[in-house]
């Protein structure tokens, strides 16, 4: 019976649930861009002299973009800010910092959190730059890692 | 036969020892216009950019054993397995030194400046002369420096003396 059950909710949950930049469909009350009919979700992976992400986020129109962290070697107390730099499109991605130690498991995975609210493509037809800054303060100095990717809003 | 061959090969050897030797006692940096005693770390530190497995990526060995008074070398490695055909051989890389001011131990480190493109194969890579580790460093100096690749990202290694 509980297998059952867990194979129907697999079933149920996992093709709502894509990672690495697919839209994601669900309803909900975002705490950024209000009510949305889905959110994206792309995962970020830093530590000593690594980061990783997809190259190209595929955002779908009026849902959020959330970027999850994923910190490595005692990177979780480390502060990443996520901000469009793409002077020539409205900026939807206008920039929030967090720590992944900050981001309990709640509305999103655990060290996931809530960037920008994609708007219609038609006012966004290019892929948008953005980084994604990492900063870490030791007590000799502080390191300063980016990584620039884009997101692109799609129908 | 063996006496002959003997004459022959031991001259030879003796010579690639010498060169070796003379190799590993120093020579004329180009980059840093005087007398070097030789490379470090033993093995480049290797940049690696590019895309993998679907996701962009930058990555650099925190920290870089080198030596005074020799070259710091690094070695750019481009992965481009990219789904959207880019090509990250052409993407510059810019090596510079930090300022340090007001950190306890970290030291001056203008000395490392370098840009370059990967134009090795993915096999041996390319090789960048940073620069050359001051004479007077002594073990346990460090030097950050900033790895920047154009339209990917930047990452903030740092370079420590054991002497």
């Amino acid at each position: 019976m509980k297998k059952a059950f867990l194979l129907i909710l697999a079933m149920t949950v996992l093709p709502a649930c894509t990672h690495g930049g697919k839209p994601r469909i669900k309803n909900f009350d975002s705490p950024l861009c209000g009510a949305v009919n889905g959110f994206t979700l792309s995962y970020f992976i830093y530590g000593e002299g690594k980061m990783l992400m997809i190259p190209i986020s595929r955002v779908k129109e009026n849902t959020v973009f959330v970027v999850g962290l994923r910190p490595l070697d005692g990177f979780e107390d480390s502060a990443v800010t996520v901000e469009q730099t793409d002077g020539k499109l409205p900026k939807w991605i206008p920039g929030t910092t967090k720590k992944y130690s900050e981001l309990p498991k709640g509305l999103y995975p655990q060290g996931a959190f809530e960037v920008g609210c994609a708007p219609d493509t038609s006012e966004v037809p290019d892929p948008t730059k953005f980084k994604v800054d990492v900063v870490k303060s030791t007590v000799d100095y502080t390191i300063r890692n980016s990584l620039d990717p884009r997101a692109e809003v799609v129908k | 036969m063996k006496r002959l061959l003997a004459l022959v090969f031991v001259p030879m050897l003796a010579a690639g020892c010498a060169a070796t030797s003379m190799n590993s006692d120093g020579f004329h940096s180009k980059k840093c216009n005087r007398q070097v005693d030789g490379i470090s770390p033993p093995s480049p530190t290797v940049i690696t950019y590019g895309e993998k497995k679907k996701k962009k990526i930058l990555e650099v060995k925190t920290k870089s054993n080198v030596k005074a008074n020799t070259e710091f070398h690094l070695k750019l490695k481009t992965r481009n397995d990219s789904q959207y055909g880019v090509n990250y051989d052409s993407y510059d890389v810019t090596i510079k030194g930090v300022d340090t001011k007001g950190s306890t131990t970290g030291k001056d480190a203008s000395w490392i400046d370098a840009s370059g493109t990967y134009t090795g194969t993915a096999a041996n890579g390319h090789i960048l002369v940073a620069g050359c580790v001051p004479k007077d460093a002594v073990e346990g100096d460090f030097y950050l420096f900033n790895v920047t690749v154009t339209n990917l990202g930047h990452l903030d290694p740092r370079a420590e003396v054991i002497n």
